[in-house]
């Protein structure tokens, strides 16, 4: 059992009829970074607020190191909180914004003074302590939030959608920044984004909210291979989900409407008949003169044929929409091996095993 | 083409401006009532105004009473304004409608109203009845003008504070208010403008004792045509210029004076610990950041 850190407990939250939250949990260790995806309005940002304790929940719990945290207010919670507006106080200099919290905790002025310089030379802005927040860039003005809200030592940081209102390349830098400075101080955080890139690139773990649920909590490669959803599947990274019915669970062999037979590479706990939903992601799609299979299984390749009717070129790589039977297939190939494929185009595709995950359904 | 628009913008602004200027020669004129041009110029009704009881009296008595309308405009507003802008209740909208209807009833009706009512409770003719009528009258502008800022406020910022430390009545102390800064400064201005400019209320309620200085003005025009009253008019004239222009110069100067080096942290800091822990207060903390740094 890995040390729960932050432990939330069945959460619900209701306004009137509406159902926020159905019972959301989640254990996070110490140190752990840990973020809460999906689309706007699937209970993400609500859990947070609860955490932070800005919402009051309908049911359910929140503990910090075996602390709940029911009757603590907002300002006892010892909790950081980054907005994605940033919420720097207006009247007071950058500086200033960072020893508001000392401040707060009656930390005398010279050692505030001395604790929020460290912090500006931790995100990397000594030189502008004496600016006005309105005088600085939205990147700038998040990295002295972050800091503002990680001076006092806080149990835990609640990031809620940091980057939201900023520049792509601005985003980028910033996502490197925020893991480096939480790593060097091992602070236990939460991250809210609708973004699944920010999701892998920065996090330990990630949850996968669905309509006030979660629908899967794993590492950035477990939630990424072995989707236990098809909501997560399409979620998170392009793919293709091709509905089938279990044909031989010991051998692995489902099939599909429109793609025949399929090989996966392990056997399957569903009995024969139910029904499944295949994922299959476009970058695992080979072509098949392309792919060396003389020293592979060819036993467990899966093989197909589609017409090219879509061809989108992203520099690195190209995706191509092809169609077989009834069904739309999507595929990645590196530029070059794309290159020459146009429209109307036949294709021989090849697949191994191992690329296919099967989410089953109810 | 372009002259024509801009010759009506100057001829519309003089037409504006120049009832307000004609009172400025006029008040330095010798004449013994109000006359234009003037046959000659001193300072004597000056001296007049700032010397004769008869006028000083009323002065002070507008500037007490603005000031009393001001504060209690602001003690009942600023709660007021909090409630029906950021919650839900039964009655709301009433008390929405309440505090904004003083502005649409004519000054008159009232007047009538606070005559007979403030005359049970023997209010009329003093200092606090006119301020009780005129708090009536500021209460709606105030409460318009502070609204329109609460909801212009973000409440992440006081979300922020509280999660930083503050209490609900620090946070309100540190953030809120110091945010919300200009609203309250522009609607207790106008409480006070509103107060002082107040005629119909005041030649109603205000007797010898509590005169004000429209009220003053009023008289002494139907009277006499005392040239004081161009006197006053130009020194509020000045008045009114001058706080017009004050954001502006104020602008100018924070620009010149923006902060620098840790002085003017610590003396921040030390504000905000007050609060708690006034032993922190060290007047030398910031030399002595100074030089470690």
């Amino acid at each position: 059992m890995p040390d729960r850190y932050l432990q939330v407990s069945a959460l619900t939250k209701s306004y009137g009829s509406v159902t926020a939250l159905g019972g959301v949990s989640l254990d996070v260790e110490k140190g752990e970074f840990v973020t809460l995806l999906g689309p706007s309005g699937s209970g993400k940002t609500t859990t947070l607020m609860i955490i932070a304790g800005f919402e009051t929940a309908t049911s359910g719990t929140v503990e910090i190191g075996g602390r709940s945290l029911s009757n603590i207010p907002p300002h006892a919670r010892n909790i950081g909180i980054v907005f994605q507006n940033y919420a720097l106080f207006p009247h007071r200099t950058a500086l200033q914004n960072i020893m508001f919290p000392l401040n707060m905790r009656g930390v005398p002025a010279a050692e505030a003074e001395r604790k929020a310089r460290a912090m500006l030379d931790l995100v990397g802005l000594s030189s502008y302590g004496d600016r006005w927040p309105k005088d600085m860039s939205g990147g700038q003005q998040q990295r002295i939030a972050l800091a503002r809200a990680l001076v006092f030592e806080p149990s835990l940081l609640l990031l809620d959608e940091p980057l939201g209102a900023l520049d792509k390349s601005m985003r980028e830098q910033m996502q490197i920044e925020i893991k480096r400075i939480q790593k060097s101080l091992g602070v236990t955080t939460i991250f809210v984004t609708h973004d699944q890139s920010e999701a892998m690139t920065m996090s330990d773990r990630i949850a996968v909210f669905e309509q006030g649920r979660i629908d899967q909590i794993g590492t950035p490669q477990e939630v990424y291979r072995r989707p236990s959803t098809p909501f997560v599947a399409r979620f998170i990274g392009d793919s293709n989900l091709l509905p089938g019915i279990v044909l031989d669970p010991e051998q692995g062999l489902v099939r599909t409407e429109h793609f025949g037979l399929m090989r996966l590479p392990d056997r399957l706990k569903t009995a024969t008949g139910a029904k499944v939903t295949l994922m299959l992601r476009p970058e695992s799609i080979h072509l098949a003169g392309m792919m060396d299979t003389r020293g592979g299984d060819t036993e467990r390749m899966n093989r197909a044929e589609v017409n090219v009717h879509t061809v989108v070129p992203y520099g690195e790589s190209t995706l191509l929409i092809g169609r077989s039977g009834g069904s739309d297939l999507r595929i990645r190939l590196r530029a070059q091996e794309a290159d020459g494929i146009g429209s109307g185009a036949s294709l021989k595709l090849l697949w191994p095993a191992a690329a296919v995950h099967a989410i089953p359904t109810a | 083409m372009r002259l024509l628009p801009r010759l009506i913008g100057i001829l519309v602004a003089a037409f504006i401006a120049a009832p307000l200027l004609i009172v400025v020669p006029m008040s330095f004129s010798t004449a013994p009532s109000l006359e234009f041009p003037p046959p000659g110029y001193w300072l004597g009704y000056y001296a007049a105004y700032f010397t004769d009881e008869r006028w000083t009296q009323p002065t002070v008595n507008s500037l007490v009473i603005a000031f009393g309308t001001m504060l209690l405009t602001m003690l009942l507003v600023t709660p007021a304004t909090f409630a029906v802008v950021r919650h839900r209740f039964l009655g709301r909208g009433i008390a929405n409608l309440m505090l904004t209807m003083p502005m649409a009833m004519p000054h008159i009706v009232l007047a009538i109203g606070y005559y007979s009512y403030l005359g049970d409770l023997r209010l009329t003719q003093t200092h606090a009845g006119v301020i009780i009528a005129h708090t009536a009258l500021s209460v709606p502008v105030a409460f318009l003008i502070l609204s329109a800022n609460l909801k212009g406020f973000d409440r992440n910022l006081e979300r922020a504070a509280m999660s930083l430390g503050a209490t609900p009545l620090r946070t309100f102390w540190h953030v809120t208010l110091p945010v919300l800064r200009p609203g309250f400064a522009i609607s207790a201005l106008f409480a006070f403008i509103q107060s002082f400019d107040e005629t119909v209320v005041a030649l109603f309620i205000s007797g010898r004792e509590s005169e004000t200085l429209p009220r003053k003005m009023f008289e002494s025009i139907r009277v006499q045509a005392d040239p004081v009253i161009s006197v006053v008019s130009t020194l509020l004239f000045a008045a009114v210029v001058l706080v017009v222009l004050m954001p502006v110069l104020w602008k100018a100067a924070r620009k010149r004076r923006s902060p620098t080096g840790p002085s003017a942290v610590a003396r921040d800091a030390a504000g905000a610990n007050a609060g708690t822990a006034p032993s922190d207060i060290n007047p030398c903390a910031p030399s002595r950041v100074q030089l470690e740094a």
